[in-house]
């Protein structure tokens, strides 16, 4: 049976299919170049830092060495250390490193490093810097490598050891086939070996292989004692002017800068979110809610770069003037809301009928009340009790004070994640079902006692997941870094100095890093850190966010 | 006996000191919001405004403002107009758009519609969505190792060995700002897709199938249709995002001053290799790099404001688009 | 007799692993309504979605058994599936017009076949709509946004977008069960007239309305069928107690 009237062409047909196949394999195509996007971008930044962690090599090149091509360092160069009375300590057979800031010691105990102790070379600068693994030091000669901070020791049996002077570290060692080894000359490039020795007066060639000698994992994490320190410090020091300069990659000032940062902005923002979120989910009339959340989230559309203007030219020389009133709008507006609230709360308990909105405008006057009254107290206590200057007082005792400091970058950054957690926690308290509340408040709960007691505690993941958000987001910030924080890669906590995050550091160095240098691949290092600790922290938040969506789903 | 069962008050009072504290954070940060907007409104809008009062005061004022969106940067950056800037940032926005639209939309109609919902494809969307949470800056350094690095350096090889070694596309330029601009916005395009897919009810695409569609037809004609308006909401979040973005955009090819604009009128036209200059960066450098001594603070807000302008615009826009799309699928459910 | 229209043969379905139809059978005639009753949850509409094969793109779907329309098998390999879903209508329990004009969604369909001819297109949605009953309310409208109809004028907007295409069977899914009585009425009346021409299919919950508009009743229990027959014997003479249990209402 058939009722059709218009016959529908096969080919017709076949295009529909075809057209269909074609889309679906197009969709495919797209998802297929964002997984491999996102698998790419995990690849590359591991990929440019894996060198760094390589192995250094000796390689027997003798066959490929073109030797006329090759400039030795002329051996007048390489001034190894006279006994003198200068330097009464160090034996014979000492060398000069790269830069004379340093010596290597052979002893019957191993090899031990000589620096000095001060950029100044007139006064006795020598102090031991560390020793160095080695079981073989009878005869045992020494050469320094031009141009860093690498040396070789060798002994007539013809073993050669590579190794670096600051890392402490035995990069590499070899077995020479000659016998007995007299003599070790180094190319002017530092990269090339000739040995000679034997019955015979053979030679052999040797490249050294060790791009990222420099680098090791423990010197980015332990205090490290570098030429011209008195002792072990964190440092980052990645340029000086000069060639002798020994770069210093420490990743403890970093991390404690953008830890710094990121915890004094929580500090601010997480009150603030949080209570300004269960106000809006829970006590606003819907209508109110509709445009208050969004303002607020238009806080989370201003460019960083312009808060980071704002932070690091206007705020930063206004608090410095005015540092005691800000530090009391920022303690003393709390307490004196509460008291006001207490206060009148007694006088006149009839308020406690009125709508939330009217009672909004009543709290905005006495908000800007207590402001006024807290930063005219603030002027106050700095009169009375700082002398008329809490920076001069604050210097006065050891504290140092830097314009461009952690309160700065609390109070702007603060301000840039507060949007972040403020729509999230409100979003997280907005969806624990209405009936939950409803059934504490018949229970005799008081509207704020159902919040803390039941909306809370079933919101806490989402809100959790809020901060932890917030907190990634302070963890990666930028601008505002790079612009209000001084960038000085301090290893310190205080609220009143600066800091260098990880991220303003990347801004600071990445543009500038030769391309294959350990300069770059140890900032790339740095930011696949960042990525992975950033990346790991919201996949947390939102399992924990997911967690709770199918918690709550059945309500 | 009685007594002890009496609702103690000073729980009460403190109850609504809490209360009343949580409104007061609530002002505090639209305060602070406003006062924000405030601030760089008042001192933005002061630098047009016309030092001597004659009576053609608003038109000059106009005329001011028009002068400095049109007009290059003379003397540092420090004066002047801000045209390349704005031009460079628009060039390199779009650009991205053209990236990121296609890609992001069809991969989130591939995750809601094509894939089989499993593990893979949830922790495929985890991924994407913590990608907005990655710092910018990592996406810079990607960018500078992936796409300058690594893709400029082959092109460079492959295309215009002639003039190695001086890089062409193996140096920063506009095209990987765009791209690295691409991938940083990619999960705002996808997330806001993918809402409005899930928003479309299910018997739409039932009802599609049981006459006889394609999957790709009942795409087409019913579910994308509908989906239109949250796409645009991702996409003018993307751009907005990608106005207001600049510590990537150091790594991968913004520049202090760049000769040229990246279109102009000698083949071919648009110059994917050039540098080009861009607003927040503009903000940046006059900002923080400029000669101890010199007053930039008027023409930096000036900047602050055209760029907040532009990127508040673009944020209230999307705001209002999903605003009314809620509103739509509300009546479609109330229909229904 | 009346040709078979429809022949399912040992179809069992699993979601995941748990089993929605287990081994059915059933023999379909043409140009008769078929009625499905049952509890909720039994299956019916799944075993409906069988036969259009909507079940395909749902995750985790396993299906076994054969359905064969005029003799073909509609699980072989390479059938074409639109092509099957064209032949065989369906209307949902909730009207799903989209939201375009009532013109625009009666011939959906027609255009997704490469009809482009106006008068072509024109024609159809006329008849189509006026063998849904609908053309005479609509007919001066026919640009509005389908959304503003009722929801009896919508369900019926539905069965002539779906009768449009000209299918063979038609497959109403509790057509009526979202309708107030006028409309549920209306849409009685049209299933009656429709089956003149179509081989009808419908699930429902309506006891009253099975026995008012089907000439077979299937009765499914937990993804079995429990008993088939024509529908005055199966009300007035029940052959299990679990049928009679459940048409007398007192299904526990």
């Amino acid at each position: 049976m058939s009722n059709q009237r218009y016959a529908i062409s096969p080919s017709y047909q076949r295009y529909r299919r075809i057209k269909d196949l074609l889309f679906r394999q197009f969709v495919r195509l797209a998802a297929i170049s964002v997984v491999l996007a996102l698998v790419s971008l995990f690849v590359f930044l591991f990929w440019e830092t894996l060198p760094l962690f390589r192995t250094a090599t000796l390689v027997d090149q003798t066959d490929k060495v073109q030797t006329h091509d090759v400039i030795l360092l002329p051996r007048l160069e390489q001034t190894p250390v006279k006994l003198n009375q200068d330097y009464p300590l160090v034996s014979d057979g000492s060398v000069w490193l790269h830069g004379d800031r340093s010596i290597i010691e052979p002893r019957e105990v191993g090899l031990i490093q000589w620096i000095m102790a001060s950029t100044n070379t007139t006064e006795f600068p020598m102090i031991l810097a560390r020793p160095f693994n080695h079981f073989h030091v009878e005869n045992v000669s020494l050469l320094a490598l031009p141009g860093s901070k690498a040396f070789i020791s060798y002994d007539p049996t013809g073993l050669i050891t590579l190794y670096h002077a600051t890392t402490g570290r035995v990069l590499a060692s070899i077995q020479s086939h000659i016998y007995p080894l007299k003599e070790i000359e180094v190319s002017v490039l530092g990269d090339l070996l000739k040995l000679t020795g034997g019955e015979s007066n053979q030679t052999q060639w040797l490249q050294i292989d060790a791009p990222h000698a420099e680098f090791s994992w423990s010197i980015l994490w332990r205090p490290w004692l570098y030429e011209g320190h008195q002792q072990p410090d964190f440092i980052w020091q990645t340029t000086a002017n000069t060639d002798i300069f020994e770069p210093k990659f420490s990743f403890v000032p970093l991390s404690i800068g953008t830890f710094k940062a990121a915890f004094y902005a929580l500090l601010f923002a997480i009150p603030l979110a949080i209570l300004a979120a269960i106000y809006t989910a829970c006590f606003l009339p819907e209508s109110a809610r509709a445009w208050i959340k969004p303002a607020v989230e238009l806080a989370e559309a201003f460019p960083t770069v312009v808060l980071g203007f704002i932070a690091g030219m206007l705020l930063a020389p206004l608090i410095e003037m005015h540092l005691a009133m800000v530090l009391s709008l920022l303690i003393l507006t709390p307490l004196i809301l509460m008291l006001f609230y207490t206060l009148l709360h007694r006088l006149f308990m009839h308020l406690k009928g009125q709508s939330p909105t009217s009672s909004l405008l009543l709290m905005l006057m006495l908000l800007l009340l207590t402001l006024l009254i807290s930063s005219g107290l603030g002027q106050q206590i700095e009169v009375f009790f700082f002398q008329g200057d809490l920076v001069e007082w604050l210097n006065q005792r050891g504290i140092d004070y830097r314009q461009r400091n952690g309160l700065v970058i609390g109070l702007v950054m603060g301000f840039a994640i507060m949007p972040v957690i403020f729509s999230l926690a409100e979003d997280a308290l907005i969806s624990v079902p209405e009936s939950l509340r409803q059934g504490a408040m018949a229970l005799g709960a008081s509207p704020w006692q159902a919040v803390v007691k039941v909306m809370l505690p079933t919101a806490a993941a989402g809100i959790f997941a809020a901060i932890m958000i917030g907190f990634g987001r302070a963890l990666g910030e930028t601008m505002i870094l790079l612009m209000a924080s001084g960038n000085s890669p301090v290893s310190d906590f205080s609220l009143f100095e600066g800091m260098r995050s990880l991220a303003a550091n990347l801004a600071i160095e990445a543009p500038e890093a030769m391309q294959g240098s350990t300069h770059y691949r140890v900032l790339i290092l740095s930011a696949t850190l960042l990525f992975m600790l950033t990346f790991l922290m919201n996949t947390l938040a939102a399992l924990v966010r997911e967690n709770l969506y199918h918690r709550y789903r059945r309500y | 006996m009685l007594k002890n069962l009496v609702v103690k008050k000073p729980q009460a009072t403190q109850d609504q000191r809490w209360l009343w504290l949580s409104g007061s954070m609530l002002l505090i940060c639209l305060l602070l919001v406003a006062a924000l907007l405030f601030l760089i409104g008042v001192k933005g809008l002061s630098y047009f405004w016309p030092s001597e009062h004659t009576e053609g005061v608003w038109k000059s004022f106009f005329q001011n403002i028009g002068f400095f969106l049109t007009q290059a940067p003379m003397d540092h950056n420090q004066s002047g107009g801000i045209f390349p800037a704005l031009f460079g940032t628009v060039t390199m926005v779009l650009l991205m758009t053209l990236f990121v639209t296609p890609v992001g939309v069809l991969s989130a109609v591939y995750l809601s519609e094509f894939a089989t919902q499993n593990s893979f494809t949830r922790l495929l969307r985890i991924a994407i969505y913590n990608l907005a949470g990655v710092p910018s800056i990592v996406f810079g350094v990607f960018g500078l190792i992936f796409f300058v690095y690594i893709l400029g350096g082959s092109i460079d090889q492959l295309f215009f060995s002639d003039s190695l070694p001086t890089p062409t596309y193996g140096t920063p330029g506009l095209i990987w700002v765009s791209l690295t601009l691409a991938l940083l916005t990619l999960p705002v395009v996808i997330v806001a897709t993918e809402e409005g897919l899930s928003r479309i009810p299910e018997n739409y695409r039932s009802g599609c199938l049981a006459l006889g569609a394609t999957q790709s037809e009942m795409l087409w004609k019913v579910v994308l249709p509908l989906t239109t308006p949250a796409m645009l909401t991702g996409v003018i979040l993307a751009i907005a995002r990608a106005a207001g973005e600049v510590a990537p955009l150091m790594l991968v090819g913004v520049v202090r001053s760049a000769p040229e604009l990246p279109i102009d009128s000698t083949f071919p036209f648009l110059h994917l290799d050039r540098n080009v200059m861009h607003l927040g960066y503009h903000i940046f450098d006059l900002g923080m790099q400029s000669p101890v001594g010199s007053d930039v603070m008027p023409i930096v807000f000036a900047a602050s404001l055209v760029l907040i302008t532009l990127v508040l615009m673009l944020n209230l826009t999307a705001i209002i688009i999903r605003q009314g799309l809620r509103r739509r699928f509300h009546q479609y459910s109330q229909q229904q | 007799m009346t040709p078979a229209k429809i022949e399912i043969e040992n179809l069992s379905l699993k979601f995941a692993d748990r089993q929605v139809l287990n081994q059915i059978n059933l023999y379909i005639p043409a140009n008769q309504v078929t009625a499905f009753i049952g509890a909720s949850g039994c299956g019916k509409s799944t075993l409906l979605k069988c036969i259009n094969r909507l079940n395909d793109l749902k995750p985790q779907c396993d299906i076994e058994g054969a359905i064969r329309i005029d003799h073909e098998d509609i699980y072989q390999k390479n059938y074409d599936v639109t092509e099957l879903r064209r032949k065989v209508g369906m209307v949902f329990q909730v009207p799903n017009p989209f939201p375009t004009s009532i013109y625009e969604n009666v011939v959906f369909g027609l255009r997704l076949l490469g009809i482009r001819k106006r008068h072509h297109l024109h024609e159809a949605a006329e008849k189509s709509l006026r063998q849904a009953a609908l053309w005479d309310e609509v007919k001066d409208q026919l640009n509005q946004n389908a959304l503003q109809l009722s929801g009896g004028q919508q369900q019926r907007l539905v069965i002539a977008r779906a009768l449009a295409v000209e299918p063979n069977i038609l497959m109403l899914d509790e057509p009526a069960s979202a309708l107030d009585p006028i409309s549920t009425l209306k849409i009685e009346e049209l299933i009656t007239e429709l089956k003149q021409t179509y081989t009808i299919l419908l699930v429902t919950h309506n006891m009253h309305q099975a026995a008012r508009v089907s000439d077979f009743t299937a009765f499914l229990d937990q993804g079995r069928i429990m008993e088939t027959g024509h529908t005055r014997d199966l009300f007035t003479n029940p052959r299990h107690k679990a049928t009679e249990d459940y048409i007398t209402g007192r299904y526990a």
